[in-house]
């Protein structure tokens, strides 16, 4: 019986470790170069890329859009990448514990409200495709279905999702291994349809569909999408690096995968709603491969969508581990607790979808400000070096409690950063400063933040990268 | 995962993996050099920027 006991607590250490905050071991972690380089792939090639392309298309045509959406994906992955995957990768940690050393133990758990934020509000979009991926397909067959179908797909979806994702990561990913191969196909097919049917001339001199009346904003703000675009795989960065086996295969997949791919797929989407004159994604595919072709990538891009909503339901289920409210609760209810919310995408499927755009931009200023701090905080501040025990503890003299576990620099630091980012571009009503033209929003909402961070860290603790820790073998108080 | 006993276990689990993470060093973990700051650095900030630039 003893021996049984063991081996089902072994059992729930390695479940803790690999899906809950203890730290990886290297022996461990799966990915080595190959693997990582996949598994990052396999992530950019996902369907919130068509709605990423589709919003940039609105603006601007094929040649900007794709130097936008590439070039911008690159460095908002650059911004975020370097300290989550050099620290996560380093320390084996789950991306939440690695902001406690910049935001203290309790004030790491206030970025899972933006964390869940993103969670919840790429689900809905993608279930409303989903919704509207349904609809489409009626249409292309000869029916003549009501707008209500789309709500009704977004019910669908949303229970499918939820369904597959309260039965754990292995039906996951079943699933994942059929569809990521499948949408690197589709988009490889989309392009090259568009290209024997149209040609680059023709893509190239497309015009966007709703441009505002000044080029250069409209450049400007589809950059913008770009970097926010990157900037938004912020909640997947620690994830991937803990699992991986060295440094580099820690940051170069990022870059290259999450960056330059996801950005060309993204320009992929972008040529389409330009050559059919339509930012859903969802209208794209039957005037691009026929009736035939067209309903089956619709059908496809549907199956996609439910496993990407599931990524998303599954990734908040296990922040929400954090609190502990929901850490002893079983499954199915935190997993419930990131799906409720979507309901309303049921209810205002379209109006919710309109505004995407909005959403995305607002991504940018949600993790910029956080991304600055966490790079001054690990790369200027402690020159890489942590004190991993005092994450795992939370006694009171803990290094990273602060003022009653708040590092309220840090938090009033992400304040003022989204406060930059809107007077220089109002995502939600499309207002641009004056100096937007100089400064990209996301930029100056990381750069301004991380450097009154590291004044006000300088300045409140001036030992800070100096001190020697003392040489600790227990936890007082343990939060696992 | 939650009962006094099981929690002690993970505790301990906790704490030997902080000792073995610790000590781990740039043999087991892999190396992140300067030229390597150099390349990301100029691939993925640099040179983007200049392309924007370049076609604004």
């Amino acid at each position: 019986m003893s021996h049984e006991a063991d081996a089902d607590t072994d059992v729930d250490i390695q479940r803790e470790s690999v899906f809950g905050r203890l730290p990886l071991l290297i022996g461990e972690r799966e990915y080595g170069t190959v693997g990582a380089h996949g598994t990052c792939f396999a992530y950019s090639v996902a369907t919130w890329c068509f709605l990423t392309g589709a919003y940039a298309a609105e603006l601007v045509g094929a040649v900007q859009g794709l130097v936008c959406l590439v070039a911008g994906n690159l460095i908002g992955v650059f911004l975020t990448t370097m300290p989550l995957s050099l620290g996560c990768q380093r320390y084996g940690l789950e991306q939440i514990d690695f902001c406690k050393p910049s935001f203290g133990q309790r004030g790491a758990k206030l970025l899972l409200i933006f964390y869940l934020v993103k969670l919840i509000g790429w689900s809905g979009l993608i279930l409303v495709m989903f919704g509207n991926g349904i609809f489409n397909i009626a249409v292309a067959l000869g029916f003549a279905p009501g707008r209500w179908v789309v709500g009704a797909g977004v019910a669908v979806g949303l229970g499918l999702a939820y369904w597959i994702a309260i039965r754990g990561v292995r039906l996951l990913n079943i699933f994942n291994t059929i569809i990521a191969p499948g949408l690197v196909f589709l988009v490889l097919f989309m392009f090259i349809m568009l290209l024997r049917t149209h040609g680059w001339e023709a893509i190239a001199r497309a015009e966007p569909l709703a441009p505002t009346p000044i080029p250069i904003v409209n450049y400007l703000i589809a950059l913008e999408l770009g970097i926010a675009s990157g900037i938004a795989w912020w909640g997947g960065i620690g994830f991937l690096a803990r699992n991986t086996k060295t440094r580099r295969d820690a940051v170069y997949p990022e870059l290259l995968q999450l960056g330059f791919s996801a950005g060309v797929v993204c320009a992929v989407a972008l040529f389409s709603a330009l050559m059919v004159q339509s930012s859903d994604p969802t209208e794209w595919m039957v005037p691009i491969g026929g009736v035939f072709m067209g309903v089956i990538a619709l059908a496809f891009v549907a199956l996609a969508n439910v496993t990407s909503t599931t990524v998303s339901l599954f990734a908040g289920g296990l922040a929400l581990r954090h609190v502990p409210a929901l850490r002893g609760r079983p499954w199915w209810q935190a997993v419930g607790a990131v799906a409720l919310p979507c309901v309303a995408f049921v209810f205002w499927p379209i109006q919710l979808y309109d505004l995407g755009d909005v959403f995305l931009a607002y991504n940018g200023t949600m993790y910029a400000p956080i991304s600055g701090i966490l790079f001054v905080d690990f790369f200027f501040l402690r020159d890489q070096k942590l004190h991993l025990w005092s994450i795992f503890d939370d006694a009171p003299d803990g290094e990273y409690q602060y003022w009653k576990g708040f590092n309220w620099l840090a938090l009033g630091c992400v304040v003022l950063g989204q406060a930059v980012y809107i007077i220089l571009y109002n995502p939600f009503s499309g207002e641009t400063h004056e100096l937007f033209r100089f400064f990209p929003p996301s930029l100056t909402a990381c750069i301004v933040p991380g450097l009154l961070y590291w004044a006000g860290m300088r300045f409140l603790f001036p030992r800070l990268g100096d001190e020697v820790f003392k040489d600790q073998r227990s936890l007082s108080t343990p939060n696992i | 995962m939650t009962s006094g006993g099981e929690r002690a276990r993970l505790a301990e689990e906790l704490e030997r993996r902080l000792v073995e993470l610790e000590r781990a060093g740039d043999e087991e973990l892999g190396r992140f050099t300067r030229w390597d700051w150099v390349l990301v650095v100029l691939t993925s900030l640099v040179l983007p920027y200049l392309v924007v630039w370049w076609f604004a």
